[in-house]
């Protein structure tokens, strides 16, 4: 196997600017570098193969080196350009000059003849400094290609350069697993995807982590003989994961039932959450029948804090019921479900749910630019639940 | 409106837009190896990836006496040892064995068939399979008529209820030659209806193959000059470094000339040859490549020669291990000349192709695994740069890697840097595995599941069968008719006999090293 790193430092732009094309430069001075003379020695070729650009802002530079974990591993699978922005406090210092640095990595298989390779830039920027970046990213990004930014941290919701930064590029990625008041979080978040509208795509970490929830749970309802449940569900109870001392995290379940409501035009009518206790939620369904959401939170190791645990469906229509449910079972990993409608066989199948670390989640979501709808509707959906509170109740989310 | 009249509404926006509907796959030759290394882990890779539909269910059959219980186990092993994904995750086995059962018998006793009835009667009770089945033949080719005869004896050939559907997969090799495909054919249509037959090639299953589809047809520009005004000719390349891995029993029989060209390589030409279908649906791609083959000038059997080079591996070493000739193979006759080689040049007698050299050749124990299909253009009409400047200019190749390291590339003349106009060939290249970030599902994933669908874009039709057999039948009859061979004629380890170079030569040209 080839493996070459080639790293260099751009020191010295004078204040708070970025120096885009010493930054250029030393981008393609890597490609001369003598490094890369030990693939050829080998017979291996460097070629760089760029499906898109990927912006991150990190939190700092402890969140910057768990991105470039994340990150590394994933430009192996698919070669980009990755720009980090890493906010220091020491930037904000007027005398100090910003830095960057700039690589390339490149990596062949064993008996590969050619070594994809991909280019890093790292720029540190002063925190909070969004109009930099947003000025940054369009010149150093390469062209004709999809950017994506990811932001792995909370991002300022709220803030209007957020808006600014977003419309600079084709999608943005959050993830809700870590809002802190997440919640109130997801409203600020539709908002956001409302005034970003057709300017930029908006996904979500935690909307990728459903992914084996709604492909199981359509799986059941293939079954023409069973899809009368969803025309007849007078339940809908759902558990995440609550880990003690960690942040209660309901945004995931929230966005599973804004997903089921949203499917099933389901109208969310009215909800209340006493002192921390599970969601009530009324939804009403399009014949007018009411429908009981409940969201309970249940002690769960902290990987899965936050995390969807089971969804279940009860369904009556006067003559028959049924039931379709969808748990984590065994080590948590793998989701189960059973289904067992009046009449009709029992039905029971099961999925390893996919990876939910970081890199797994954001390739799905670097799959594509478009926006979508079926999250934007979930989304909406889930904020309604949370505005469906009362203000008291809104208030300690 | 009621969503039970309708489109399962939670469908939306999920990778797998379309779910098979519940149903039942049988396969016969349960207890053999293709089940064991690729069908079975293909199913339980959908089962991993949710793509299989509620309910479900594998009925092995074979002739073996064994309990389900002791099936499934075989069947563990199987996914534990050649899934692309192993070890067997608990949670999905523990679903995925559910729907997993066994029947014994044998493929002539028309009342064991009575009996995969019975069980499979009672899988659409219990599991609400609701009479839909596939029949795999994972068998040899010689009990592939008796199991379609009592199929039909037993009733297994129709839908089991109003609604439902049957269909039946076919292994390659479908006949020996075009006599004995047309015989075949005959056979299973007396049985059952064209549009019930899936006769798999898993080369078309292959992502890379469907992606020189999308590589012709989605990108404007190569349209314009895929034609004979641009196009010197074409290689096809498929090497294996393998020997016969245990096959000798078929393979001597067969030769590479029925085990890889008229199947695999063919598809390859077709996909490469073929005018844009109107749509890309079953019926509007399988014509336009049957018009290939059709197209395919037919080689007189007496000028075979001329046309074909066929070659026997002997003794050598192959990635640095010794290997014996294919003589000594297990299961050969010592005087077999059966090839292991064949280069052969095919023209396709239309607008598009008249006079391009289409190129095929494929071997056992070649140096290196590698299948590739190659696009040499023409040399540039006047040449600008002359002597030492153009020394190392040479035409423009388009490779299209299958496998491995699948992609594509592009030689093109550039100028060295300096103050003198010198001109290299360098290489564009687009990898494909490192280009998108999810691993590519084996060819019987993909085909399996576009079965269950009912979509036949990637299996062959029986028109596209015959056609294929019509060159390849004349071959077979002019080395019939030629004196033998004298084999072997190659070295395992090389690219082929000294003929084969010979044999492109003559036509001013080379064969490339991929």
């Amino acid at each position: 196997m080839g493996e070459v790193d080639i790293t260099r430092d751009v020191h010295g732009f004078p204040g708070p600017n970025v120096d885009v094309e010493a930054i250029e430069r030393e981008l393609a001075n890597l490609w001369k570098a003598p490094e890369l003379g030990s693939l050829t020695q080998a017979e291996v070729v460097p070629v760089r193969t760029s499906v898109l650009n990927l912006v991150v802002v990190a939190s700092g530079h402890a969140g910057a080196a768990r991105i470039a974990r994340t990150v590394s591993w994933l430009s192996v699978h698919h070669p980009s350009r990755l720009i980090v922005f890493v906010p220091d406090w020491s930037a904000t210092d007027p005398t100090r000059d910003l830095d960057a640095q700039v690589s390339t990595h490149c990596s062949a298989a064993p008996e590969a003849h050619v070594a994809p390779c991909f280019e890093r830039v790292i720029i540190t920027v002063p925190p909070g400094a969004l109009d930099l970046i947003v000025s940054v990213i369009p010149s150093l990004v390469l062209p004709d290609l999809p950017t994506f930014l990811w932001w792995p941290e909370p991002p300022p919701l709220g803030e209007p350069n957020l808006v600014r930064l977003a419309r600079a590029v084709d999608r943005l990625v959050v993830d809700s697993r870590g809002f802190t008041r997440a919640a109130a979080s997801l409203v600020r978040l539709h908002e956001l995807c409302r005034q970003l509208g057709d300017d930029c795509a908006l996904s979500d970490l935690n909307w990728a982590c459903l992914a084996p929830w709604r492909a199981l749970t359509a799986q059941a309802f293939d079954v023409a003989e069973h899809r009368w449940v969803l025309d007849a569900v007078t339940r809908l109870t759902v558990q995440y994961g609550y880990t003690r001392g960690a942040a209660d995290s309901p945004a995931q379940a929230l966005l599973f039932v804004g997903w089921v409501t949203s499917r099933l035009g389901w109208e969310v009518v009215a909800a209340e959450r006493a002192n921390r206790g599970p969601w009530r939620v009324t939804a009403r369904r399009p014949d007018g029948a009411h429908v009981a959401i409940e969201l309970h939170r249940i002690p769960a190791p902290p990987a899965f804090n936050g995390a969807l645990l089971s969804g279940v469906l009860q369904a009556r229509d006067g003559r028959r019921s049924g039931e379709f449910r969808a748990e984590r079972v065994d080590d948590l990993e793998t989701i189960r479900v059973t289904v067992g409608i009046d009449g009709v066989p029992p039905v029971s199948y099961a999925m390893r749910s996919r990876g939910a670390d970081d890199g797994s989640l954001l390739m799905q979501e670097l799959r594509s630019v478009d926006r979508d709808g079926v999250y934007e509707e979930a989304l909406t959906a889930a904020r309604r639940c949370v505005a469906a509170l009362g203000k008291d109740e809104r208030a300690r989310l | 409106m009621q969503s039970a009249t309708v489109e399962n509404p939670l469908r939306a926006g999920l990778d797998a837009e379309r779910m098979p509907p519940p149903c039942a796959v049988v396969i016969f030759g349960a207890s053999g190896d293709l089940t064991r290394r690729k069908l079975m882990p293909a199913l339980y890779n959908l089962a991993l990836e949710g793509l299989l539909p509620a309910g479900f269910t594998v009925v092995g059959f074979a002739r073996r006496a064994m309990a389900p219980s002791e099936f499934r186990a075989q069947i563990r092993d199987a996914i534990n040892q050649f899934s692309r994904r192993r070890p067997v995750d608990p949670g999905t086995w523990e679903a995925f064995e559910q729907g997993i059962t066994y029947v014994q018998g044998t493929f002539q006793d028309v009342a064991d068939y009575a009996r995969l009835d019975q069980e499979l009667r009672r899988i659409d009770r219990e599991r609400g399979t609701r009479g839909n089945r596939i029949f795999y033949l994972a068998t040899p080719p010689t009990q592939y008529e008796t199991i379609i005869d009592n199929l039909g004896r037993a009733g297994l050939n129709v839908p089991a209820e109003p609604g439902s559907w049957t269909r039946l997969i076919i292994e390659k090799p479908f006949g020996r030659d075009y006599q004995s495909a047309v015989a075949l054919n005959d056979h299973l249509l007396r049985i059952f209806a064209e549009e019930q037959i899936f006769r798999i090639d898993h080369y078309l299953g292959k992502e890379t193959v469907q992606n020189v589809l999308a590589f012709r047809f989605a990108n404007g520009i190569f349209e314009p000059i895929w034609n004979r005004n641009y196009i010197d000719h074409v290689q096809i390349t498929v090497a294996e470094s393998l020997g016969l891995e245990g096959r000798g029993d078929y393979y001597d029989q067969a030769g590479a000339l029925r085990d890889m060209v008229q199947n695999h390589m063919l598809q390859l030409l077709c996909v490469t040859a073929m005018e844009p279908p109107i749509a890309f649906e079953a019926d509007a791609v399988r014509d336009e490549k049957v018009k290939v083959l059709r197209a395919i000038r037919q080689i007189d059997p007496k000028r075979v020669n001329e046309m074909t080079v066929r070659g026997q591996y002997g003794p050598g070493w192959v990635g640095g291990q010794p290997v014996p000739g294919y003589r000594e193979e297990p299961n050969v006759a010592p005087n077999s000349v059966t090839e292991t080689y064949v280069a052969l040049k095919l023209f396709i007698d239309n607008w598009r192709w008249a006079g391009v050299p289409f190129y095929l050749r494929t071997g056992k124990r070649m140096p290196r695994r590698v299948t590739e299909i190659a696009i040499q253009f023409k040399h540039v009409p006047h040449p600008l740069f002359r002597g030492p400047a153009a020394a190392s200019m040479e035409p423009n190749v388009l490779a299209i890697r299958i496998q491995p390291d699948e992609g594509i590339s592009l030689k093109i003349a550039a100028k060295v840097p300096g103050p003198l106009i010198r001109l290299r060939s360098v290489n564009m290249g687009f990898l494909y595995g490192t280009s998108f970030m999810v691993e590519s599902p084996d060819a019987y994933e993909r085909l399996l599941l576009d079965c269950m669908l009912g979509d036949s874009t990637l299996f062959t039709r029986r028109d596209e069968t015959e056609a294929a057999w019509r060159p390849i039948t004349a071959i077979l009859k002019g080395w019939a008719e030629a004196p033998p061979p004298r084999f072997p004629n190659y070295e395992a380890g090389t690219w082929g006999p000294r003929e084969a170079d010979e044999f492109i030569a003559r036509d001013g040209r080379a064969w490339r090293q991929p």
